[in-house]
Order: C-alpha cells, then sequence, then structure tokens
C-alpha cells in the first residue's frame, strides 16, 4: 500500500519537476543576453575580451556616463520617446475604436475590413519600405519624427486591431448592450463601459507597439539625417566602428536604451498577460 | 408605467423570418410572461422591443409614444439579463446609479435613490463592492436594482433567472413576485421554464416558431389549452396525448384503445361526427388509481405498468392504452410495480380534444 503512495507520488512529482526544468531552461534563455549585456557594460575595453563571459573583475560604472556623452544619448532618448509616444497616441485610440467597431456594429463590408486587418498584418514590411520612403518623401516628411511615427503607427494599426478584436470580441455583449439601455450613446458605451474593461487588452498593444517602436531601426535609418533627430536604435550605430567597436560603451548605452521599456513591461505585465490571454475561453 | 402594445411585430434574419407579425398589448402595471421552446422568437421580441434589435416590420408602442426605432436609451425600458450584464469595474453603488448618473440627476438625488433601491433589495452592506466579490442571486439583485432604480415605464427581463440553482431560483422567483407587486410596473418576462411564467405572471404568452400560440392567463393556459402545442408545453409532466376516433354516443376510441365518453360539452360541438380524427388529452393528474372495488364503467381502464418513477410527494406511472403512451400521478409512494396490471380512472371531464390536422382546440 505504501509502495503504491509513494509511487503515486513519485509519478505526480516527475512531470511537475520535468516542467520547472523547462521553464529554467527557456527563462535562462530569455534573461542570458540580458544579464549578459548588463555585465558586459560594466567592463573595461580589455577585461571585454580577456572576460567574455564571467562579472567584472571591477566594475566600470563610469562607462555609463562615457556612453551618453559619448552617444548624445540624451537628445535621441527624447526622440525615442517622441516617436513611441507619439505612435501609441494615434495607434491606442484608432485601434480601439476600429476593433470596437468591427465587433459590436453591424455594417456593410465588417467582414472585408477585418479580412484586410488579416492581409496588413502577413505582408512584411520590407516588400513596402520602398514605397512608403517615396511616399514619405513626396509628403516633404524626410529626416522628420513626424514621418516616424505615422508609419509605425500605420505598422502596428493591422495587429492592434486584430488584438483588440480579439479582446473586445470576449466581453459578453450584454454589458454594452446594458450600457446603451441605460442611457448610453454607442459612443459613450464605448468609452465609459467597454474601454475600461478593455484595459488588458490595451496595455498589451501598448507594449507590442511600444517596444517595436523603441527598437525600429530600418526605417529611422532610411528616414532620419539629421543627428539631432536620430532615435537610440540610429544612435547606437555610432559606438560600432569600421575597425574597432567599444562592446563597453556600447552594451552600456544597450542597458540604458533597455531600461524604459523594461519598465513599461513590468508597469504593465499583470494586464499585459491578460490581454494576451483574453478571450481564449469563453468567459 | 405605460402600456406596451406591439403591432404586427416581425424580425427577418437575411431572408428568413423568425418573428412573424405579433400583435400584442400588454397593459399598465401588468406582468406578462413570454415563454416557449428555444428559438421560438421570444428573446428576440423582446430585444426588439428594448431597441437591441432593428424591426424588420411593424411598431413598437410604449405609453402613448411609437419607439420602433428610438435608440434602446430613448424608450425609457430598463432590462435585466440572463448573465446580469453588471459592469465588472464599477462598484454595486455605481452600477445601481449609472442610468441615473448618464441623465445627468444630481449627485445627492443618485445616492439617495441607490441607497433606497439597496434598501429594498437588501443590497446596503454591499454597495461598496464589485460584482466579482458578490454571488450569484446578489449580481442578480444588483441587476434588478439597477433596472428599477430609473423608475422605467417597463422592465424587461430576459431569462434572469436561468443562471441560478433550482434552490436560489425559487427564492430569487418569489422576490421578484413581491417586487412587481409593490412597484406595479409593466413587466415583460422572458423565459423557457414554464413555472416562472404561471407563478409570476398575470398573462402567459406561449410563443412557437416566431408566432403566439396563446395568451391568457395562467390558469386559462393549463386548463383550456388553445392548441395541442400549448397543451403540451406547459405543465409537468406534459399532457397525454392519445390519437382518436369519434364514435357512436358521441364518444371517443382510443387508437387500439378502449372507448371513453364525451363531456357534455364537448359532445355537444358540432362536427363532432362519428368517423373525424381527433387527437385527446388529458393531463397526468387526471388519471388516477382506480378506488378497489368501483365497478367497470366509463372511464375505468385496466393498463399493464411500464416504468415507475417515485419523486415522494407523487408517483408517476406509465402505461400504455393503445398505442399511447399515459403517464397517472399517483400519490405518495404508491403501490405499482413495473409489470402489474393496474386500474385507472380516467377524469373524462378533463379530456381535451384536438383537431388532427390544425392542433386547435376543439
Amino acid at each position: 500500500m505504501s509502495t503504491m503512495v509513494t509511487e503515486g507520488r513519485r509519478s505526480s512529482i516527475a512531470p511537475r519537476v520535468a516542467s520547472y526544468l523547462l521553464m529554467a531552461i527557456m527563462a535562462v534563455l530569455a534573461l542570458y543576453p540580458l544579464v549578459w549585456m548588463a555585465l558586459g557594460s560594466l567592463k573595461s575595453g580589455g577585461e571585454f575580451y580577456t572576460n567574455i563571459w564571467g562579472l567584472p573583475a571591477d566594475p566600470q560604472w563610469r562607462n555609463f556616463p562615457d556612453a551618453w556623452v559619448r552617444g548624445g544619448l540624451g537628445i535621441k532618448f527624447l526622440n525615442s520617446a517622441i516617436v513611441t509616444f507619439g505612435t501609441l497616441a494615434i495607434t491606442l485610440p484608432v485601434t480601439s475604436i476600429a476593433a470596437y467597431a468591427i465587433t459590436s456594429m453591424d455594417f456593410r463590408g465588417r467582414s472585408l475590413a477585418y479580412g484586410a486587418l488579416l492581409l496588413g498584418i502577413m505582408i512584411p514590411f520590407g516588400v513596402t519600405a520602398i514605397p512608403v520612403f517615396s511616399v514619405i518623401a513626396q509628403l516633404g516628411l524626410l529626416n522628420t519624427r513626424l514621418a516616424l511615427v505615422l508609419v509605425y503607427s500605420a505598422q502596428a494599426v493591422a495587429f492592434s486591431t486584430f488584438l483588440m478584436c480579439a479582446f473586445f470580441q470576449s466581453l459578453p455583449a450584454e454589458i454594452e448592450e446594458a450600457a446603451r439601455l441605460e442611457g448610453c450613446t454607442r459612443f459613450s458605451a464605448f468609452w465609459r463601459v467597454m474601454l475600461p474593461l478593455a484595459r488588458p487588452g490595451l496595455a498589451a498593444q501598448a507594449v507590442f507597439v511600444g517596444t517595436t517602436a523603441w527598437n525600429e531601426y530600418f526605417l529611422a535609418s532610411l528616414i532620419i539625417r539629421d543627428p539631432a533627430r536620430e532615435t537610440i536604435p540610429v544612435g547606437l550605430v555610432s559606438f560600432t566602428g569600421r575597425y574597432a567597436t567599444d562592446y563597453p560603451a556600447l552594451f552600456a548605452a544597450l542597458t540604458m536604451a533597455t531600461l524604459p521599456l523594461l519598465a513599461l513591461y513590468l508597469l504593465a505585465q499583470k494586464q499585459f498577460v491578460a490581454g494576451l490571454t483574453g478571450g481564449a475561453v469563453k468567459g | 408605467m405605460a402600456t406596451l402594445a406591439l403591432s404586427n411585430l416581425t424580425k427577418a434574419w437575411s431572408g428568413k423570418t423568425t418573428v412573424h407579425g405579433i400583435d400584442l398589448e400588454i397593459p399598465d402595471g401588468a406582468f406578462v410572461a413570454l415563454v416557449g421552446p428555444s428559438g421560438c422568437g421570444k428573446s428576440t421580441t423582446l430585444r426588439m422591443i428594448a431597441g437591441l434589435e432593428e424591426v424588420t416590420a411593424g411598431e413598437i408602442r410604449i405609453g402613448d409614444r411609437v419607439v420602433t426605432h428610438d435608440e434602446p436609451r430613448d424608450r425609457g425600458v430598463s432590462m435585466v439579463f440572463q448573465n446580469y450584464a453588471l459592469f465588472p469595474h464599477m462598484t454595486v453603488r455605481d452600477n445601481i446609479g449609472f442610468g441615473l448618473k448618464m441623465r445627468g440627476v444630481a449627485k445627492d438625488e443618485i445616492r439617495r435613490k441607490v441607497e433606497a433601491a439597496a434598501e429594498t433589495l437588501e443590497l446596503t452592506a454591499l454597495l461598496d463592492r464589485r460584482p466579482n466579490a458578490l454571488s450569484g442571486g446578489q449580481r442578480q439583485r444588483v441587476a434588478m436594482g439597477r433596472a428599477i432604480v430609473r423608475e422605467p415605464k417597463a422592465f424587461l427581463f430576459d431569462e434572469p433567472l436561468s443562471n441560478l440553482d433550482a434552490q436560489l431560483r425559487g427564492q430569487m422567483r418569489a422576490e421578484l413576485k413581491k417586487l412587481h407587486q409593490s412597484i406595479g410596473t409593466t413587466t415583460l418576462y422572458v423565459t423557457h421554464d414554464q413555472v416562472e411564467a404561471m407563478t409570476l405572471a398575470d398573462t402567459v404568452v406561449v410563443m412557437r416558431d416566431g408566432r403566439i400560440e396563446q395568451a391568457a392567463p395562467p390558469a386559462e393556459i393549463y386548463r383550456n389549452p388553445a392548441t395541442k402545442f400549448v397543451a403540451g408545453f406547459v405543465g409537468t409532466p406534459r399532457m397525454n396525448f392519445s390519437e382518436a376516433e369519434i364514435v357512436d354516443g358521441p364518444a371517443l376510441r382510443l387508437d387500439r384503445g378502449p372507448v371513453l365518453p364525451l363531456p357534455p360539452a364537448l359532445a355537444a360541438r358540432p362536427g363532432m361526427t362519428p368517423g373525424r380524427r381527433v387527437t385527446m388529452g388529458l393531463r397526468p393528474e387526471h388519471v388516477g388509481a382506480a378506488v378497489p372495488g368501483t365497478p367497470d364503467g366509463p372511464g375505468i381502464v385496466e393498463a399493464r405498468v411500464e416504468l415507475v418513477e417515485t419523486l415522494g410527494a407523487e408517483t408517476l406511472v406509465h402505461v400504455r392504452l393503445g398505442t399511447a403512451p399515459i403517464c397517472a400521478k399517483l400519490g405518495p409512494f404508491a403501490a405499482a410495480k413495473e409489470g402489474e396490471t393496474v386500474r385507472l380512472e380516467l377524469e373524462t371531464s378533463e379530456i381535451r380534444l384536438f383537431d388532427t390536422e390544425t392542433e386547435r382546440a376543439l
């Protein structure tokens, strides 16, 4: 009897241990590059090459102010913040309203609009880079942050609307109907009732869109020429030389560039996870 | 409060008509239950009245105003949904007061009315909780509080008790009845539960396939169903049916079964000519055990027991008369066993007849 109990316990523990082991491996895979970057940012130029994987023998904290000054990161942080928040300021309201309309209103072409969203997600950005550049040039927006805001927003609309559609679909239609019976117009039902309930979806969207806009390099390097308008990913290139790269300084700059995203994610973490799983099961 | 009148109300979805020109007038202060099986159009009708579904044709009048194409907020009705539809991000207080706030009522007035409604519904202690911290019954009461606080012209209930367990449902049913008696607002109540319909409503409207089969007080619906469908839908266990033929007398011969006398009122009806095919209906409570020693006679039959269901307060005995399965509702723990022959007494005065073709009552 006791043998059976022990065996039963063992068989229930084994899968749990395996799953924890798997999660630990995944966590190491995900976190190690970050840790390696942070450790590398505290090494001297010489130590970086002699002690690639280990802890810094003598932490070089001055790498951070040096990188900040040398890379002119202050203005680049500001530019990236303007572009990221500008993109979010357009994307969040536009996609929320669009998703609400697609999910809760019955209008001709609704399926077509939804299909167009999927098409928008499927087209890779590289394919549209040249036409986008051409349009930006024709609009006279080359070398402006507004161009980045508009293009990043346009790129984000399809996926973000799709994400929000899934979120609104997971909310019971009766909640919106109750709001309309209680005195709301369509818009006030959206604003006062549905949008607050879609907060996890908004948080997930903010993390996705914000991260993409903050990290985007290719288009920013095409459109922005003036160093005073460069965003961080473009500015980081200045740390790499033709013959030598100052890795500790680059890593210090990268670490600083990563911090706002980490902060954004940690702030929105709870909502973010709820947003990703929202609509997965019937409420 | 107001009368609620539907005239030729029709709903079609991509060419398929689901509600066929309903006419119904609900007097001021009445409690009317719309009842019927799933897909009969009762909820669609309610949602058209609320303004949540477009009306394909016809007219809806609330009080003296035609509201057919008005926005839901302009109709002056409150609705309680099956899943409560409370706003999860608001407290009970905010949920109940939401409609008043949207209508620009002063904050003090909102507080006073919300607290009064909460007291009526015994929600005072829960006013600062969120819906996810409430039980199903409490949520339902909040939904009712939200409905009554605005003092609407009419209440619309869409299967409001179907998410509750049986015990709570019975309790809430009684509370709903008391609430209606105290505030007297015109109420339209959709349910598929005939017990709710029969116990709550002044008038029961039975729907089938988008049409009204019968609209009448509960007792009338039960005693004199207008169609075979209504007779079968209302009452548990359902009414017994048997195909039969009018024979000389006039009397009734069940298919391959006994001959039963017809009640005088039915026998006197025109068209009761020998050879006519009809459907006989008789409720299980009108099929009883014959008192021992009762001589053979009209309405006394013998049948073999096929199944016995002991329910405590009553015993359901299933037999076969001719070709028809018949259920008899006998007293508690009646001595009947499967395979035995029992003597039953049919209350022939309670027989109902339906036309075989049209299924309408004769």
